[in-house]
């Protein structure tokens, strides 16, 4: 199974029932050789800061998050650097992040192609998008909280090569 | 301005959002987006009928009929509105929509709509829907939503006679009784596939029965006519 590199390309911890170790994911990342393009997660403490900043930093090809709950908006921040490959992000509703931080998020990963935060706060500070996003195609943006966000808070005029968007309030 | 800077969307959902704090319902223009298939604005408050490009082959309106009643504009947009290419439309609990402005945006489709959902429009009587029927808008219907609505059974056996490919549909809150559906079960062409026959009062167990021995998916329950009552303490 180690020589089957199919094997390691989808790495999904979406079922686990306790939490995943550092040593788990190091160990998957060595015999995946860097080979996994796909991450699904569902995140619990301590380790979700390390997890996925590892992740990020050792495999080279990934292109795809899926985050079923767990994660802050700090963590993706941090990993944000790495991720110089990624083309697909999925926060589940689960995962409460700001306008703010996915608007950082999305001024690092210029590569995005597609991107789901099925739980976004927003502050009414009107938000910053980045100018530096030419790949990106499909955006979701759903807000779960009862303040709703208004129009000019989102302030989507710089994306422009979008096919799909979904706000939803 | 946000429609200005999205030109080549193909797929665009604005759902939940409350326009009501504009002076009159608002009537959104997409007519600039000429790539736009998709459209859902579902669950929206104080939203007229939009202004819409040809390219549209789905429109879903969900529960964004307004209530306050609809502008001349918004009602100009729906007579004036071209849609050839819509294939699948929802315009559930859209309370005011009548019948003449509803057969105006089926026109151009030429009977190729495939899904309908027009559950909870309490303006499009019986005898509208027959019309719709023998006019052939509805030809081409294979998921169709009547839900609560003034269904009987002289409509159920036309629907039965009329609409070839039918394989699903939603009666719930219906009039219709057993002999409507012993009709739609029987239909020839396309067989039927599923049934919502939920709070149908007049329907009894039998023809329920009788729907799923012919290999239909029938969804049923009894309506609670006397809501939440007590139980008897014995």
């Amino acid at each position: 199974m180690i020589s089957m590199p199919r094997m390691w390309r989808h790495l999904d911890f979406s079922g686990a029932v306790k939490p995943v170790s550092m040593g788990a994911i190091r160990s998957y990342v060595k015999n995946s050789n860097g080979s996994t393009t796909r991450a699904t997660f569902h995140f619990s403490k301590p380790h979700h800061d390390e997890i996925l900043r590892y992740i990020t930093q050792h495999c080279k090809r990934l292109e795809h998050i899926d985050v079923a709950s767990g994660l802050s908006g700090s963590t993706l921040l941090k990993a944000a650097p790495f991720a110089k490959t990624l083309k697909t992000v999925i926060l589940s509703g689960s995962c409460e992040v700001t306008l703010d931080t996915l608007s950082q998020f999305l001024g690092h990963c210029s590569s995005i192609e597609r991107a789901e935060f099925h739980n976004i706060l927003s502050h009414s500070t009107i938000v910053k998008w980045p100018s530096n996003m030419p790949q990106i195609r499909s955006l979701v943006l759903s807000v779960k909280r009862r303040e709703p966000v208004s129009g000019s808070t989102l302030n989507l005029v710089s994306i422009k090569h979008l096919v799909r968007l979904y706000l939803l309030n | 301005m946000l429609l200005l800077a999205i030109p080549l969307v193909k797929n665009l959902a604005i759902q939940g959002w409350n326009w009501l704090h504009r002076p009159q319902p608002t009537s959104l223009d997409f007519s600039a987006l000429t790539q736009l298939r998709q459209l859902s604005l579902a669950h929206s408050i104080g939203l007229g009928f939009p202004q819409l490009p040809p390219s549209i082959s789905s429109l879903d309106l969900t529960d964004s009929g307004s209530k306050t009643g609809r502008t001349i504009d918004s009602m100009f947009s729906m007579l004036n509105c071209s849609l050839p290419a819509l294939r699948s439309l929802s315009l559930v609990n859209f309370y005011d929509l009548e019948i003449a402005e509803f057969s105006e945006l089926l026109r151009p489709s030429q009977g190729r709509i495939q899904s309908l959902n027009i559950r909870g429009c309490h303006k499009l009587d019986v005898a509208g829907i027959h019309r719709l029927l023998r006019l052939g808008f509805l030809d081409g219907v294979v998921k169709l939503g009547l839900g609560d609505s003034a269904v009987n059974d002289a409509l159920a056996e036309a629907l039965a006679t009329r609409l070839h490919h039918l394989k699903v549909l939603d009666l719930e809150s219906s009039k219709v009784t057993g002999v409507g559906v012993k009709a739609l079960v029987l239909k020839p062409h396309a067989k039927l596939e599923y049934l919502n026959l939920k709070n149908c009062a007049s329907v009894h167990v039998d023809a329920v029965e009788f729907a799923r021995s012919q290999g239909v998916a029938v969804q049923f329950s009894f309506p609670d006519l006397l809501g939440k009552s007590k139980r008897v303490r014995q």
